[in-house]
C-alpha cells in the first residue's frame, strides 16, 4: 500500500512538473486512485482532496452538503450526542478553534470509530476525520481549523455500532478592518 | 493687525497642532494592550503555555541561544551567560540608540553577531519575508522581559528619532491619506469593518500573527498598515520606521511586555 | 518558513503523572506551514501546490489509540489536543505524517500510579 502510493506521487510528480513548465500547472491537478485510499463506499472519493488536487478553490455549499449526506447515509441521526463548542464569530479565518465532543460509553461495542468535521463553506469541505478507540477514554478533541467564510461547521460522528450524531455550529468569518 | 501677520500667525497655529500630541494620545490609565482588542479565544490562546503557536519561535531562539556560530565560534551564552539574568528587562528598552544610530532589538542582534561573534547577520533568505532564526532571537530576548513595563529611552541622543518618529505617527500617507494617530489615537475601539481598531501598540510584538501564520515583527506590521492606507511600504529596518517604532513604543509605555502576543 | 528539519514538535502530557483509569489530556503542537493548495501567486496565477501534515498517530505503548486524518482545512501550526485513559506507565508517541509520508515523531513519558499502591 505504501509503496503503491509512493509510485503513484512519483508519476504524479512527473507529470505535474511537465504540465508545470507547461504553465498548466491548474488544469492538471492529478485524479484519485480508487486503491489509493479507503473509501467506504463513499461515492464522492474524486470529491475528497488529494495530494494533487489543486483545481477546486471556490466553496460549492450543495457538494458540501451532499458530502454530509453522503456519509451519514440515510441514517437517522441520534440526538444530543455530540457537541461542538466553536466561537459565534472567528477572530480570524485562519485559525477558528474548535472542540468537538462525543458522548459515547467508550467501550470495544460501542465507540464513535469515525469523527468527521466539516465546514460547508470551505472549497474542501473536510477538515478532518477523528478515529478513537476505548482506550480514549473520553472522545473528545480541541484543534483550529482554517474557514473561508461564514458558514455552519458540521460534526458527523460515526458509532462502531453503526449508529451516527450529527451536530452543527454556525461561525461567522468575517473581513476584518484591513483586508 | 497686518494679513501677513495673521496669515503667519495661522501657519504657525496649524505647524503646532500637527506636532500637539499630548491632548490625544491615550493618558496612561487609559493605555490598553492589543489584547484587549482581540477575541477571548484569542486572548486565551496567548495566555496557553502550551498552544501559543509564538512559543515555538521561542523555543528555537532559546536553542539557538545555545548554539555557537561564526569565526569566533561563541554563542550569546558564551558572553551572556543565561538569558533570563543577562537579558531581564533588556527587551522593554529597544528601540535603542547604539553607537550614535537608533536601533531595534533584531538589528542589535545582528550587530552583535557581526561584531562580537564574527557571525554573518541574519537576513531574510528567499522565500521568507523575515529571518526566522533571527525573529526567533528577538521572541526570546523579548521573553525574558515579559510582564516588565515598556521603558524606552527618548531623551538624549534618542530624542531626534524621537521627534522624527512623532512626526511619521501625524504624517498622512498614502492614496487614503491616513496618519497612524487618526485610527489608533483618535478611533480606538471603533470598529474598522468587523474588527475593533486597537490603540496601536507594540508591546507584544513580536507577535503571532493569525493572517500570516507566523511570527512577525512589529515593522512588518507598519509595513501592512502602509499597505492597507495605499501607501509604499518601507523595507523593514528602515531608519523611518526605527524612529516609528521609537516613538510608538514610547506612547506605550508602562504596558507590559507581551511577546509572544497572538493578534491578528 | 523555518528549515524543514528544524521544524518544532511539542507534546504534553496533562497531568502527567495519573492514577490508573484517570482521564489525562494529550496537547500536541507541529510548527508546519499546511500550505492548502488553494493558494495562488498572483503574479503568475500558479497554485502553489498542497503540502500538509495529514496524519497524526498516537501510541501508547505501542499501541495506536489515536488517529487523526487531516486535510487542507487544519490550521497551520496544527494544535490538536484530545484524551487518553491512563492504564499503565510507559511512552506515549505522537507521530506526524505529511504528504510526502516523511514522519516526524515526540515522544513523552506517563507515570500511571494504580489505587493499591500509595501514592
Amino acid at each position: 500500500m505504501a509503496d503503491k502510493k509512493t509510485t503513484g506521487a512519483l508519476s504524479r510528480r512527473r507529470l505535474l512538473a511537465g504540465a508545470a513548465a507547461g504553465g498548466a500547472a491548474l488544469a492538471w491537478g492529478g485524479v484519485a486512485r480508487a486503491d489509493d485510499y479507503d473509501f467506504s463506499g463513499n461515492p464522492f472519493r474524486d470529491r475528497f482532496q488529494t495530494f494533487r488536487q489543486t483545481f477546486r478553490v471556490e466553496p460549492n455549499r450543495e457538494e458540501a452538503e451532499r458530502i454530509v449526506r453522503a456519509i451519514v447515509r440515510g441514517r437517522t441521526p441520534l440526538p444530543g450526542v455530540v457537541t461542538v463548542i466553536a466561537p459565534d464569530i472567528a477572530e480570524n479565518g485562519a485559525a477558528v478553534p474548535v472542540t468537538i465532543k462525543v458522548d459515547s460509553p467508550m467501550t470495544a461495542d460501542d465507540y464513535p470509530e469515525l469523527v468527521h468535521l466539516i465546514a460547508l463553506e470551505n472549497p474542501f469541505p473536510e477538515i478532518a476525520k477523528y478515529r478513537f478507540t476505548p482506550a480514549c477514554g473520553v472522545a473528545e478533541v480541541t484543534l483550529r481549523c482554517r474557514m473561508r467564510t461564514s458558514a455552519p461547521l458540521v460534526v458527523v460522528a460515526e458509532m462502531s455500532t453503526g449508529a451516527v450524531g450529527v451536530t452543527e455550529r454556525f461561525v461567522e468569518v468575517t473581513l476584518g478592518a484591513c483586508s | 493687525m497686518s494679513a501677513r501677520v495673521l496669515v503667519a500667525v495661522a501657519i504657525a497655529l496649524l505647524a503646532a497642532d500637527a506636532l500637539a500630541e499630548p491632548a490625544r494620545r491615550p493618558a496612561p490609565e487609559e493605555l490598553l494592550s492589543g489584547a484587549a482588542f482581540v477575541r477571548p479565544e484569542t486572548r486565551a490562546l496567548q495566555d496557553d503555555a502550551f498552544a501559543n503557536p509564538g512559543l515555538i519561535w521561542v523555543e528555537r531562539g532559546a536553542a539557538l541561544w545555545q548554539t555557537a556560530d561564526g569565526d569566533a565560534g561563541t554563542s550569546c551564552a558564551d558572553c551572556h551567560g543565561d538569558a533570563g539574568t543577562a537579558m531581564k528587562g533588556v527587551g522593554a528598552t529597544y528601540p535603542k540608540v547604539v553607537g550614535g544610530r537608533l536601533l531595534n532589538l533584531s538589528q542589535r542582534i545582528n550587530q552583535c553577531r557581526v561584531d562580537h561573534m564574527g557571525a554573518p547577520p541574519y537576513v531574510a533568505a528567499e522565500h521568507e519575508v523575515e529571518s526566522e532564526n533571527l525573529l526567533s532571537l528577538e521572541a526570546y530576548v523579548k521573553t525574558q522581559s515579559a510582564g516588565m513595563p515598556m521603558a524606552v529611552a527618548v531623551d538624549g541622543a534618542a530624542a531626534p528619532f524621537f521627534v522624527r518618529g512623532r512626526e511619521l505617527y501625524f504624517q498622512r500617507v498614502g492614496q487614503m491619506d491616513l496618519a497612524c494617530a487618526m485610527c489608533h489615537d483618535d478611533r480606538a475601539g471603533h470598529a474598522l469593518r468587523a474588527e475593533p481598531i486597537s490603540q496601536g501598540h507594540v508591546n507584544g510584538f513580536p507577535a503571532y500573527i493569525l493572517r500570516w501564520d507566523g511570527l512577525a515583527s512589529a515593522q512588518r506590521r507598519f509595513r501592512f498598515c502602509n499597505e492597507q492606507a495605499r501607501a509604499e511600504p518601507l523595507a523593514i529596518g528602515h531608519d523611518d520606521y526605527n524612529a516609528l517604532e521609537l516613538y510608538v513604543a514610547w506612547r506605550g509605555a508602562t504596558l507590559p511586555v507581551e511577546s509572544p502576543a497572538v493578534r491578528r | 518558513m523555518a528549515a524543514r528539519k528544524d521544524q518544532k514538535r511539542r507534546l504534553k502530557i496533562v497531568p502527567a503523572t495519573a492514577r490508573k483509569g484517570d482521564i489525562v489530556t494529550i496537547k500536541t503542537l507541529a510548527e508546519h506551514e499546511m500550505e492548502p493548495g488553494v493558494r495562488f501567486n498572483p503574479e503568475s496565477l500558479v497554485v502553489y501546490p498542497r503540502f500538509i501534515i495529514n496524519k497524526l498517530i498516537c501510541r501508547y505503548n505501542g499501541r495506536e489509540v489515536f488517529v487523526a486524518d487531516w486535510f487542507s482545512g487544519v490550521s497551520a501550526n496544527p494544535y490538536l489536543a484530545f484524551k487518553l485513559r491512563a492504564e499503565e506507565s510507559g511512552t506515549v508517541e505522537i507521530e506526524w505524517v505529511d504528504d510526502y509520508n516523511q514522519s516526524t515523531f515526540a515522544r513523552t513519558e506517563i507515570t500511571v500510579t494504580d489505587d493499591a499502591t500509595t501514592g
